[in-house]
This record gives structure tokens, sequence and C-alpha cells, in this order.
């Protein structure tokens, strides 16, 4: 009955590590690290799980759309292929947006601070860091799904991966290499890179450092919506329903 | 999708998509908003941190022993002969007690204590070293680095452990493993910062302990740097230590009253860490008495005896 039910694990990770792995830390001594450890297992597993597994399946159900006929079936029935990536895309956030739900119930749930002002910027911290991780992994779930249909499930998976990890990750490292020479075409590299790491609030969870400034949300909000117009825009170019032998 | 329209919103949006994207690239690198330290999954500091802290500590012997552990070392030493090393306790013989006495003078050792004993020797093995040659300068160099790394690493996953504090500032603080000279400055640095960063902690008692640590090794660099500082410094230094081991008692006691369970083995590491602490603080006072009243007094507009 479970078999081949990969949302299993799926939701295993979101919901019982977040409620488990807190238990890891020194918490007999130090009975306030369970909250914070809550929060941050919820948001570090839905980050995993939404990269590893998330992307993955974006990326064959662009391939298998392409690869089967069955865009090609739609397209002759008259089902755009901008139709069809945007329905895929939706199926695929289908599973995310229960995953971010569930992420944000444990927070408010099981790390919700006691006095009532705390508690509002806590839920407020929340929100806006469910709107960031959703304007950075949304558009990338799109481009899984188009260079999936063209390019085939490996390398439509292996591309979000790897402009996420750089993204959040990677950049940081290429800023230590511009630190220590500067050089005009790493800079204007480390600029344009897209900076996934700015979307990352768990270190606002973990060290209670409040929400965040609403017109400084607002600038990053307005960020990510350029970066997802890109690659929604380039998305469209590359899909393609029905495979070219 | 190849009317010319569709082509012309899809440029249009493009180029806005890019310009949001790059204008507000531009600003942020303009505010310095985009400089920042990667710290994976935010484990630095946090309380998995912690976890990781302790768990690092096998990968620095290992380094640090260059490419074997105590244990393999006393396990291939050994070879189930006991040697000199026994006398204090020795890793490798953990399986053999695990088995009583009568078993092993009957040569009845159970199966699974000899399967313990033969994966752990399998595991030495891995780690043998056939190559008589002792490593080059430049090898030397290389794990200095490595230990260095690690150490830092492990540090900065939990700074308030008093275990990888005082590991990483010995490491500064001597010169070992090749390294060119000590770096008294850098140790310091590291010491006023882990005093600081303990200090905020309103639970723990064990991270009293790694800021009375901390305040001891300022002491000692005050003590060793007596010309570069007031005795207002060197007085307040004193201070700040004695205020670190009144609060460590404070939130022992405390946690105690609540109820909270420290392990048996941390309270006692606690307890014997904060004892020798004290030895060394009364030590380090006589020491820096004379010097407050001798070398310090000449130099100090502060002096107030």
């Amino acid at each position: 009955m479970i078999q081949r039910k990969v949302w299993i694990i799926a939701l295993f990770c979101a919901l019982v590590l977040p409620i488990v792995l807190p238990y890891l830390t020194p918490y007999e001594s130090n009975p306030s690290l369970l909250e914070p450890a809550r929060a941050q297992a919820a948001w570090g597993c839905l980050w995993v799980v939404t990269i590893a597994w998330l992307f993955f399946q974006a990326a064959r159900f662009g391939d298998d759309t392409a690869r089967s006929g069955l865009g090609a079936y739609f397209l002759s029935s008259g089902v755009s292929g901008l139709s069809q990536m945007m329905q895929i895309w939706l199926a695929c956030l289908s599973f995310l947006l229960p995953l971010v739900l569930v992420a944000l119930a444990v927070c408010f749930i099981g790390a919700m601070p006691s006095d009532s002002a705390q508690a509002q910027m806590w839920v407020a911290t929340n929100l806006q860091y469910a709107a960031l991780f959703l304007l950075v992994v949304t558009p990338l779930m799109m481009v899984a799904v188009s260079v999936g249909s063209r390019f085939g499930s490996t390398v439509g998976y292996l591309i979000p991966l790897c402009m996420s990890v750089y993204g959040m990750y990677g950049v940081g490292y290429l800023a230590m290499m511009t630190d220590v020479q500067s050089n005009l075409l790493l800079d204007w590299l480390y600029i344009v890179s897209p900076h996934y790491h700015l979307a990352d609030l768990t270190p606002r969870l973990v060290f209670k450092h409040g929400s965040m400034l609403s017109s400084e949300f607002l600038q990053l909000v307005i960020y990510f919506a350029g970066i997802k117009i890109v690659l929604a825009m380039l998305s469209t170019l590359t899909f393609q329903p029905k495979a070219v032998a | 999708m190849n009317s010319y329209p569709a082509k012309l919103t899809m440029c249009c949006a493009l180029v806005t998509g890019a310009a949001l994207w790059g204008g507000m690239a531009v600003k942020f690198a303009s505010e310095d908003k985009l400089s920042y330290e990667p710290n994976v999954a935010c484990l630095k500091g946090s309380p998995y941190g912690k976890i990781f802290a302790l768990a690092m500590q096998g990968p620095i012997g290992f380094y640090w022993h260059e490419g074997k552990t105590h244990e393999h070392a006393s396990t291939l030493a050994d070879d189930h002969e006991h040697h000199a090393g026994c006398a204090d306790g020795c890793h490798g013989h953990q399986a053999e007690a695990a088995a009583t006495g009568a078993e092993l003078r009957d040569g009845n050792v159970p199966l699974r204590v000899r399967t313990q004993e033969k994966i752990k020797q399998m595991e030495a093995t891995v780690h043998r070293k056939t190559n008589g040659e002792p490593l080059s300068a430049a090898h030397k160099q290389y794990i200095q680095g490595e230990v260095e790394d690690k150490l830092r690493l492990a540090y900065e996953l939990d700074p308030t452990n008093y275990t990888n504090y005082g590991n990483y500032h010995l490491f500064l603080s001597i010169n070992n493993l090749g390294r060119a000279e000590a770096d008294d400055y850098a140790a310091l640095g590291i010491a006023s910062q882990t005093l600081e960063t303990c200090k905020q902690d309103e639970l723990d008692p064990a991270s009293w302990v790694t800021a009375a640590n901390a305040a001891y090794n300022i002491i000692d660099h005050i003590g060793r740097h007596h010309k570069d500082y007031s005795v207002a410094q060197a007085k307040a230094s004193l201070a700040e230590f004695d205020s670190c081991i009144g609060r460590y008692e404070e939130l022992l006691a405390q946690a105690l009253r609540d109820g909270r369970a420290i392990p048996a083995p941390r309270l006692t590491e606690m307890e014997g860490r904060v004892a020798y602490l004290k030895r060394l603080r009364k030590a380090q006072g006589v020491y820096m008495q004379r010097i407050m009243s001798n070398d310090m007094a000449a130099h100090s507009p502060h002096h107030a005896n």
C-alpha cells in the first residue's frame, strides 16, 4: 500500500524530523534550545525536501510529458505549450504548498513565544520567510519543468539544484575569493548572481532577530520578483511539449 | 506563442525582470547587503551546532595524530599484548574488559567480544602507517592548516563549548606542527569574543565555565604583556573572572533546583574544570599582585592600592 509513495518520505521529513531532531540537542540542561531547534529543523527540512525531491519531481514531469507523447497529444487538442507548462508547475506546487504549511504549523504550534508581542513578531517573521522561500523555489521549479521537457530529467534536475546551492552558499565562497583579490569580472559576476541566501531567514528564527523591516522586506520581494520574471520567461522559451526525435 | 505580440510581451517581461533583478542587486551591493559568510543550514551557533561541535572532536584528533586516533594507536601497539601504556587505561582493551575475568582465564571469550575486538583491529590496520619516512615540512604545514580549520569550525559551531574553545585557544597560543609563531593577539581576540558570547547565556552553567576559561586567558595575557596594560585593567580582568565563577555557581544551583538533568560525567567535568581554573586564578592572582605593585605601578596612572 505504501510502495512507490515518495510523499510519505517527504511528509516524514517535514513533519516528524522537526519533532524528533530537537531532542538530540543538549536540551536537558538548557530547555530554551527546543523551540529554536524546532523552527530550524522545520525550515531546514523544507529546503532539503524541496531541493532534493520536488525539483526532481518537476524535472521528471516535464521529461515525461514530452517523452510519453502526452504533450504532443495536448498540443493537438489545442492546449498550448505555455498552458501545459503552467499546469505541470501548478501540479508541483500542490506538493510544495502543503509542505510549507507544515513548516509554518511546526513553528506556530511547537515554537510559539508566550509573550504576545513576541508571538506577533514570530508569526510575521515566519510569514515573511514563507513568502521569500516561495519566491525563490517556485521559479526554479518552473526551470526544472521546462529544462526537463527539452533536455531530460537529469539535466532538468541538476540545473535548478546547482542554481539553488550556488545562490545559497556558492556566492558566499565567491565573495571570499573577490575579497582576497579584486577582479572586475568576478565582482560583477558576484553582483548579478542570484543571491538566494537573502531569502534564508533561518538565522532570524534561531537567534530571535525579529521580523524584517517592511521596507527592506519589500526590496527583497522586488529583487526576487525580478529573478522570477526572468526565469519564467526563459522557462517559457525552453519548454518543449513534444520530444524531437 | 509565435505571434508577434506574444514575442514582444515576452521580450518586455524579460527586460523588466532583468532590470528589477539587476537594479536591486546593484542597490544591495552599494549598501553592502550582499556580503555574508556562508553558514550551511544555519548550523554555526545553533542548537544543532552544539552536537556537531562535539562530533568535530574526533576528526580533529585524527588530523592531530597524523591520520590515526588514540584507539588505533593502542590497538596496533598491543595486538592483544598488554604494554606499559595500558597502566592508565588502554582503549584497545575495552572489549576485553567487557568479558569477565573468569571467561578470559578460561580462554572462553564470548563471540560478541571477540568480534568487536576483530572489527576494531581491522579498523586500526586500515590506518597502520608503513611508511617510515617522517612528514616533510610542507606536508606538516598542510596538516597544521587542516587542524586549524577544523578547530575553528568546531569553535564556530558552538563558541560556548569549553573543550572546543580551550583547544582552539591553545592552538592559537602555541607553536606546534610547524607553525611559524604563536599568535597571542589572535588568541586574545578569541578569548574576548568568547567571553562576550558566553555572558549572554542565562541558563546553561557550562557556558559560564567557558566564560571563566576565556576570562582566565585574558588575565594570563595581561600578566605576560603587563607593560601594555594599566593596573585598573588588570584588576578588572581578575574581577571579571571572579564574577564568571560566581555566575556559574548561581546557574548551576538554579539548574539543580529546577531539576534540569545535567549528566553526571558532564557535571564532574565542569566541576573539575572550575576547580582547576580557581587554582590557576589563585596562583595567577599572587603573580598579578606582585607585578601590579612592582612593574605596573611605575607606568600606570590608575594605580590605587
